[in-house]
């Protein structure tokens, strides 16, 4: 489900900028942000799941196994609660333009469609980090999957 | 006090392998906390949309898209072996072939790891028939790999730009002028490495078989012409160029060569979507993390200290080299921007430093970082794409590292190299 929305968002941006060329309308370059933002945050997720995320896993990788357990339990948690903290201030701006009204320049759409993007990106990536939680089916071997790829 | 125990909060999450994303940004939300509880908390979230939504910044995921099409393409290769076919028979030519390929390729790409997958492994096995030692051919691609950070369409330059607020075209032409210093000098490199081995030339290609790898490459050719050419005539913007780059590339790579169909550009479009939310979350947080490091005062507190001390520019830029080196070898280039330039470049432009110098000299810094022993990431890409073991890679990677560091001092102390080119384009 991730996917689909993620594909379809991408693909709004590329039909987007196709006609930039012919003809450069101020309200392109705006659907193409407010597009990007809706990427941007969706993949939060899906970054994670896949180990792609930076991080300097360095050594982390070198400690003992229960040291690394007890580590990621705790980066887990963080990113969970964190992500959980941001999604809410998200979901307070969202509403509070919503409320207010404010539209953006030239597509006149309101802005609220703008920062709808970061609460549903964040709530996306704090399911994620509660995943790894609950399976502790880390992502650092999806980052090694990665790299052997 | 509390500014003390968030940096050293930051600098235990780094390297105990949190995720960048929270390095940046939990202890910007506690500085919000803990510093300005009166202020609306919406601006936590007003500060993270700032780093995404920016038009300057829309050139990124095209540069993203583009590079990945033609990572997965075919125009990677054709490029390659234009090159090839052209200098591939004089001495030393296949090392020189594989210096151009891989910072032409890395350029447009703009991923180091990317380039030493769709180009490390066609140069290798070549490096090796010609006579070169794997030590010296593996130091070779994980350099000329990593230096495509300058050349322009550089992703760093363009975050560099905006945090900065650089015009990009300027940076663009700086980065061209310094990357060609720095191709140049491991091309003697490799010149008197060939020397030493006596290493093969290729084969003399027919007349032939140049016109075909002409006529095979002249469409990927096409690309790297399209985006300088357009972005210095002034046809387009950056962002404008790297549109037109991804159309361009789609067009190329699915009706032209019908190298890529449907199915495979939705998967490509998928994981470009994940590389640009992976630069961008980063870019998110780290505009929220400078308001804040902005209204501790750091960067004011720092410029006092230079003056304090009494340093000149180039006793500046030097402290700048050591630093920006060491956090190199540690931290990936978007990271180190992020998290040192809000700092360090008004310092620089209260010396008087161009900001065009200031930039190359930090890029080219991470650049080295990031291939210095025992810590530098790209060793361990290189290492790990290729199959090899790291002290390979480490082991030939020296005479490199003495290369660029001479590049180094060279920018540092001639503003003119990166600055010349700009003036006279622009």
């Amino acid at each position: 489900m991730i996917l689909m929305a993620l594909i379809y968002a991408f693909n709004v941006a590329v039909r987007s900028f196709a006609p930039m060329q012919s003809a450069r309308f101020a309200w392109i370059e705006e659907a193409c942000l407010f597009a990007l933002a809706w990427v941007v945050f969706l993949a939060l997720g899906l970054a994670l799941e896949r180990g792609r995320h930076i991080a300097m896993t360095g050594l982390l990788e070198r400690l003992g196994p229960r040291v690394q357990r007890g580590l990621r339990f705790a980066i887990d948690l963080t990113g969970l609660a964190f992500s959980l903290y941001i999604a809410k201030l998200a979901l307070d701006i969202t509403l509070f333009v919503a409320r207010s009204g404010q539209a953006s320049p030239t597509l006149d759409l309101s802005m609220a469609w703008l920062y709808a993007a970061m609460p549903v990106g964040f709530v996306l990536l704090a399911l994620r980090y509660a995943l790894e939680l609950a399976a502790l089916r880390g992502r650092l071997a999806a980052r090694a999957a990665a790299l052997e790829r | 006090m509390i500014v003390v125990l968030l940096c050293v909060l930051a600098f235990a999450m780094l390297v105990l392998g949190f995720e960048m994303l929270l390095v940046m940004g939990l202890p910007a939300v506690l500085a919000k906390l803990a510093f300005h509880p009166g202020m609306p908390d919406v601006i936590i979230p007003q500060r993270i949309m700032s780093g995404v939504n920016v038009g300057t910044l829309l050139a990124i995921p095209f540069f993203i898209f583009a590079a990945e099409l033609m990572a997965r393409g075919v125009i990677a290769q054709r490029l390659t072996a234009l090159v090839r076919a052209l200098v591939g028979h004089y001495p030393g030519g296949i090392g020189h072939t594989t210096v151009g390929s891989c910072m032409a390729f890395g350029a447009v790409c703009g991923s180091a790891p990317a380039t030493v997958a769709a180009l490390g492994r066609l140069c290798l096995p070549e490096l090796g028939r010609a006579g070169y030692s794997e030590r010296f051919s593996l130091g070779l691609i994980a350099t000329s790999a990593e230096c495509a950070l300058l050349i322009p369409p550089s992703i760093t330059l363009i975050i560099f730009g905006w945090i900065t607020g650089t015009s990009i075209a300027a940076l663009f032409a700086g980065g061209l002028a310094v990357g060609v210093v720095l191709g140049v000098a491991f091309m003697l490199l490799v010149q008197w490495e060939t020397w030493r081995v006596q290493a093969r030339r290729g084969a003399r290609p027919a007349a032939g078989e140049r016109r075909a790898a002409a006529a095979a490459g002249a469409w990927a050719l096409g690309l790297p012409l399209v985006i300088l050419g357009g972005i210095y005539s002034g046809v387009f913007t950056a962002t404008e160029a790297a549109a037109v780059a991804v159309v361009y590339a789609i067009f190329v790579e699915m009706v032209v060569y019908r190298a890529i169909g449907w199915r495979a550009l939705v998967r490509i479009a998928e994981s470009s979507a994940v590389a640009v939310s992976v630069i961008f979350v980063l870019l998110a947080m780290g505009a929220l993390l400078s308001h804040f490091v902005v209204l501790a005062q750091v960067p004011s507190l720092a410029l006092e200290l230079v003056r304090e001390l009494n340093m000149n520019w180039v006793m500046f830029l030097v402290f700048c080299n050591v630093l920006l080196l060491l956090a190199g070898m540690f931290i990936d280039p978007n990271s180190i921007l992020l998290l040192f330039v809000p700092t360090l470049f008004p310092v620089a432009a209260a010396l008087g430093i161009d900001p065009v110098h200031f930039g190359l000299l930090v890029t080219l810094n991470i650049c080295i970082g990031m291939i210095t022993p025992p810590f530098g990431l790209d060793l361990f890409v290189a290492a790990g794409t290729l199959n090899r073991s790291v002290e390979t890679v480490i082991a030939g990677i020296w005479p490199f590292i003495l290369v660029n560091l001479a590049v180094l001092a060279l920018v540092t102390y001639v503003p003119a190299v990166s600055t010349a080119l700009p003036r006279l384009l622009l």
